[in-house]
């Protein structure tokens, strides 16, 4: 009896458009931000050819990650520590004198 | 000595409160009537007559209450929950009058009477008027970084086919016998947003508002335990070890303008999603723009927290015992779970047909974030994802669809209540 009370024509209309509403609006959201993208780089990549001017470097020292990866690496063939003169000191602490704990001067000094 | 007299004195005075006035002249029976009056007055003369079902409420409440403080399912909002649950079941407490708002329309002619007229029937105007949901929401997009779905925009058709659990759960309940509008309402818990799931409900059919809104936030915090089965048998282990290349830096540029462009052109297409839309990227707007920090803060903190309580409350409010102990919220109930994982595999499902034709894979374990519920369900792709590959971190791959999801609900509601409302 339900399925004769349901108006399919119109639950499939719903079904159908509401999840192609769904895809075609994100899909067009992601048109919209490759747009964006590409737009908002292809400024930057304009500004940077504007500016840059071909620069010639000596500079051979390895980069940031390979000064790591080479630090890493000789830490862990070479086994190396950094040496510690192993003496353990502890240094006495100073107390000065203060009154406002004192037990000498609590409420609860009865008088014998 | 001492005792007795002190126990005389308390006998006379009993006597002289309740026995004297039932066996006294014509002004004294006036007194009690006054005092029959007051104990028929009380909540427990009511639960004894016809209120016995209130009991059962006030146990339900009880038990969400448990999950809430001891299981830790979503408290931010299942306590609040709970509690307008207690509130309105207490008789004679005259709290929430369901009669104020029969038809699905605030009768404002009976709020003129502030005698018949409850605290909760005035926080729950916010819900009925559709203000609650829009400030979570601005509060929502206050703290959701939209970058990992600018960086791979792909994430978006994961969010669409997230919403399929939507759309099929709608059936189920037009099968079940429950109307277009009904079924709607139950519809949108696959979409894993309690705000959405409240606002299009209260739009459409409020008689359900109490059943939808606590199966939505009991399932969103059953994520965990609801996706992963789903995700590992939808996957081959293959599959779900497949690590991602890292995401791409999005400029400070893309994330302001983001906002702007999906308010305009969402609400254009579909105007009926553009209070849940607008507030949602009012709220991104706020934080990405970095100018308004003091504004940004407040909406994610005092404000949503202040609406959160009001929200919870006065949803709770609504589960009075007529309309929350009957078969229609056991089918609720049941639906909803299906909603949630059907949603969960659509995602999947598109995740793994992309693939076909993708040159960088994507772990189709990302694809069941699509369903809302940030950021929980983004955890439980990275947590089934670290089981099968220790070394894989998906975590904010899995954000990327688990934003598009909020976007995605928020315009399968605006379909449907279009068509609908």
């Amino acid at each position: 009896m339900t399925l004769l009370a349901i108006n399919w024509a119109f639950t499939l209309l719903v079904m159908g458009v509401g999840m192609g509403v769904v895809f075609v609006l994100l899909i067009v959201l992601i048109w919209i931000i490759n747009l964006q993208t590409a737009i908002i780089h292809g400024k930057d990549n304009n500004k940077k050819s504007v500016k840059t001017e071909p620069v010639v470097t000596t500079d051979t020292h390895p980069t940031p990650h390979e000064q790591a990866a080479i630090a890493m690496a000789m830490h862990l063939y070479f086994d190396a520590h950094d040496e510690e003169p192993h003496v353990i000191t502890i240094e006495e602490v100073e107390r000065r004198y203060s009154p406002w704990s004192s037990k000498i001067y609590s409420m609860r000094n009865f008088t014998k | 000595m001492e005792q007795i007299k002190k126990y005389v004195i308390g006998v006379a005075a009993f006597l002289g409160l309740f026995i004297l006035p039932f066996a006294a002249n014509a002004e004294e029976v006036n007194l009690a009537e006054k005092m029959m009056k007051f104990i028929n007055d009380t909540g427990f003369a009511k639960l004894g007559t016809e209120n016995w079902m209130c009991l059962i409420m006030i146990g339900v409440a009880c038990v969400l209450l448990y999950l809430a403080i001891v299981k830790k399912f979503e408290p931010l909002l299942l306590l609040p929950i709970a509690f307008g649950m207690l509130l309105t079941n207490l008789p004679g407490a005259g709290l929430y009058h369901a009669e104020l708002f029969a038809g699905g329309h605030v009768h404002w002619e009976n709020f003129a009477n502030a005698n018949n007229v409850g605290l909760l029937d005035y926080l729950y105007l916010g819900v009925k008027l559709g203000i609650y949901p829009c400030i979570i929401f601005i509060g929502v997009g206050a703290m959701t970084d939209f970058g990992p779905l600018l960086a791979n925009p792909k994430s978006f058709l994961l969010g669409a086919a997230a919403q399929l659990g939507i759309f099929v759960t709608f059936l189920g309940a037009l099968l079940l016998g429950f109307t277009y509008q009904e079924a709607a309402s139950i519809g949108i818990i696959g979409g894993a947003d309690g705000p959405t799931a409240i606002y299009l409900t209260s739009k459409l059919a409020p008689n359900l508002l109490g059943p939808i809104a606590v199966a939505a936030y009991s399932y969103m915090a059953l994520v965990p335990v609801i996706q992963p089965p789903i995700m590992r048998a939808l996957t081959t282990q293959k599959e779900r070890e497949i690590v991602m290349t890292q995401l791409r830096k999005v400029s400070k540029t893309e994330k302001i303008i983001f906002p702007i462009v999906v308010t305009v052109f969402v609400s254009l297409l579909l105007p009926s999603a553009a209070p849940l839309i607008g507030c949602l990227m009012l709220g991104n707007l706020m934080r990405e723009s970095g100018v308004v920090d003091r504004l940004s803060k407040t909406v994610q903190n005092e404000l949503m927290n202040i609406t959160t309580i009001f929200l919870g409350i006065s949803v709770g409010a609504t589960t009075t015992a007529a309309a929350f102990l009957n078969l229609q919220t056991l089918s609720i109930l049941v639906i909803g779970i299906i909603a949630f994982g059907v949603g969960s595999a659509g995602g999947v499902l598109l995740a793994k047909f992309m693939n076909l034709f993708l040159k960088n894979k994507i772990n189709p374990l990302i694809g069941s974030a699509g369903v809302s519920a940030v950021p929980m369900a983004a955890r439980v792709s990275q947590n089934v994802g670290q089981e099968a590959n220790p070394g894989n971190f998906l975590l904010m791959h899995a954000m990327g669809p688990n934003v598009a999801g909020v976007i995605g609900s928020a315009v399968a509601a605006g379909i449907l209540l279009s068509f609908l409302g």
